[in-house]
């Protein structure tokens, strides 16, 4: 698998004036990456990644999965590759709250009637550590533990390309570790893992960097104490 | 729609059971006036075209006292005891421009062995009746046997079976079709079978008619007669009648139903605009809380035709469940109460043909259902055009 962005860019109007969230940004990733975007609040980390995730379209330039342009596809295709090769965990992702956890992260799967892997779903509710939340409905967990269920919702349909956006806010020291490392065991099985954070502790588990900067993306920034 | 989708609709209707049941019962209001209004209307065109042909008469003469304003007249006769002289009818019928005129007869009987209360009795003369026979004779076809009466459409009583006045049997031999007013509670007879029952009621003591004499004269006239002359000469002849154009009394009575009808129409209008922005609103606020979880269902692979679709889906489990009770709430409503409505609004009121029944029920089933869908149609699709990045930065 290969995600290969080229140009991208996208535009917002603020105020009446047009300004660049990304800015002509090129990107890509293989199989088994783990690859980090590092950038401050602002810098258009999002924005980049809901255009590598096929959820918001660019102004211009194009995003293509094995060759697929995303953004050709009609609506129906662009959903199903969603669904079945692309697990987004958005900055803000919300969970339905009139469905149970478990309901929520067997959703992504229900939406299509697929066979749900009850195996593959308890794994992850344990290697998360919320299995004892299954049966909770969201309002009643905190942040950290609804940050884990939009992450365990991402991969319940055992993704091929993984694109995170601050995993690990509102999660402490100890549950950010499990969160990477369960990241990196599934890059190790050949899954694509993009995060955007500021988190320096990702740094440890990536093999390939990007910078962000004012809506520009520079690639192969090295060590983050260089910065 | 899948399962999943069909879930997320039940759910997130329930979840808000204040805001839901509200609209489902301001939909089920909807759907009843609207049921009721066309119903009203159609029994009331109905009641009307059969009142008019019963009342195929250009012209009415009545004597002095019976209250002509009071539409009753025309559904019921009069049956206090007011007669004409027996002349006026030889008078009329010899008026240049008349090309018709027949009397009729109106007695209340006692309680009669049919009925709980006194039945009234119309009596017409077959030789020159122009206003009773043509309906009857939808019917009965045969003659007039003396002693054989025709019976309104609600009383119960078969063809060939006897019913009692005044100790003397009379056989029933014709049930009418039903009139939607009191005409459908009265029994009608030949002028012979009339004076057999004023003889039945003299051996037992009671006076039900005065004289004999004809309560009412019914005319017609040739195209282009002056009424008004007519009327002048009957009235220079004759003292203690009146004279009523036919078009005066039914101007009146068109009125009071025109009235109803614009009455109903409009609460019908009035709780369709609110249900459209009720449900306008409500599916705004609504979605508008919900950005983030739409959004999110979009990011794990939902269409967004499928977001549309949730949306209008629950404003159709809304609407159409309002729409299913109110429609069976208004029909069985008005079925079951036409009687107390004829009663009560002394207006003919006949319930129209079981296909208009139920195209009304298809048409009060689905307009309000239509009215709400269309109503988070635009909502729908703006939640179709959702924009992930603002929706989950918006509402965060």
């Amino acid at each position: 698998m290969i995600l290969n962005g080229n140009n991208i860019t996208k535009q917002y109007t603020r105020r009446g004036e047009k300004f660049s969230a990304v800015n002509n940004a090129d990107f890509f990733a293989w199989s088994g990456d783990f690859t980090v975007i590092f950038g401050e609040s602002g810098s258009g980390k999002s924005t980049l990644l809901n255009a590598l995730a096929g959820v918001t379209k660019p102004t211009s330039g194009n995003v293509e999965i094995d060759g697929q342009p995303l953004f050709s596809l009609n609506d129906e295709d662009l959903a199903r590759l969603r669904n079945e090769r692309i697990g987004y965990i958005p900055q803000n992702a919300a969970s339905l709250s009139a469905f149970t956890v478990a309901e929520n992260i067997t959703l992504s799967s229900s939406l299509y009637n697929k066979k749900i892997d009850k195996e593959h779903i308890k794994a992850l509710l344990d290697k998360l550590g919320i299995a004892h939340l299954a049966n909770e409905h969201p309002q009643n967990l905190s942040g950290g533990e609804l940050r884990r269920v939009a992450i365990a919702r991402a991969l319940a349909n055992k993704p091929d390309l993984i694109i995170a956006d601050e995993p690990t806010s509102n999660l402490d020291e100890e549950n950010s570790r499990k969160v990477y490392s369960l990241f990196a065991r599934l890059a190790r099985t050949g899954v694509a893992i993009i995060v955007a954070t500021h988190d320096k502790t990702a740094f440890g588990y990536s093999n390939r960097t990007y910078h962000m900067k004012s809506g520009t993306l520079i690639p192969d920034i090295g060590e983050y104490g260089n910065l | 729609m899948n399962h999943t989708t069909l879930k997320i609709i039940y759910t997130n209707f329930w979840s808000h059971p204040v805001r839901s049941l509200g609209l489902v019962i301001l939909t089920a209001i909807a759907s009843v006036t609207l049921l009721s209004g066309v119903i009203f209307s159609k029994s009331l065109d109905a009641g009307f075209e059969q009142l008019s042909s019963r009342m195929g008469a250009d012209l009415l003469i009545v004597p002095y006292g019976v209250d002509i304003q009071n539409q009753s007249i025309l559904l019921q006769g009069d049956f206090n005891h007011h007669t004409l002289p027996r002349e006026v009818l030889d008078f009329v019928q010899k008026l240049p421009g008349v090309t018709a005129a027949s009397p009729q007869f109106y007695i209340s009987t006692l309680s009669a062995s049919c009925c709980d209360k006194k039945v009234n009795i119309i009596g017409f003369d077959p030789k020159t009746d122009f206003t009773i026979k043509p309906w009857i004779r939808k019917t009965y076809k045969n003659d007039f046997i003396p002693g054989s009466v025709i019976v309104g459409s609600d009383i119960q009583i078969e063809n060939g079976e006897k019913i009692k006045f005044f100790d003397k049997e009379f056989t029933v031999v014709g049930t009418l079709e039903p009139l939607g007013n009191k005409l459908d509670q009265t029994i009608f007879a030949d002028v012979e079978t009339v004076e057999l029952l004023r003889q039945a009621a003299a051996s037992k003591g009671y006076n039900i008619s005065s004289e004999g004499g004809p309560s009412s004269i019914l005319a017609n006239f040739e195209e282009g007669t002056d009424f008004e002359k007519i009327s002048q000469k009957i009235q220079e002849q004759f003292n203690d009648l009146q004279v009523i154009q036919r078009k005066n009394i039914f101007d009146n009575v068109i009125a009071t139903a025109r009235s109803f009808k614009i009455a109903v129409w409009l609460i019908a209008g009035f709780f369709l605009f609110t249900v459209i922005a009720v449900i306008y609103i409500a599916f705004t606020v609504s979605t508008n809380e919900r950005k983030r979880e739409f959004a999110t269902l979009l990011i794990i692979g939902a269409t967004r035709k499928k977001l549309a679709d949730i949306v209008l889906g629950e404003s159709l489990l809304a609407s159409g469940s309002g729409a299913i009770a109110g429609t069976l709430f208004g029909a069985v409503g008005i079925i079951s109460f036409r009687f107390l409505i004829q009663e009560n609004l002394q207006i003919p009121f006949l319930l129209p043909n079981i296909s208009a029944i139920i195209l009304t029920i298809v048409g009060a089933l689905f307009i309000p259902v239509i009215a709400g869908v269309g109503a988070s149609y635009h909502i729908a699709k703006k939640i179709g055009n959702i924009d992930v990045y603002t929706a989950l930065k918006e509402d965060a």
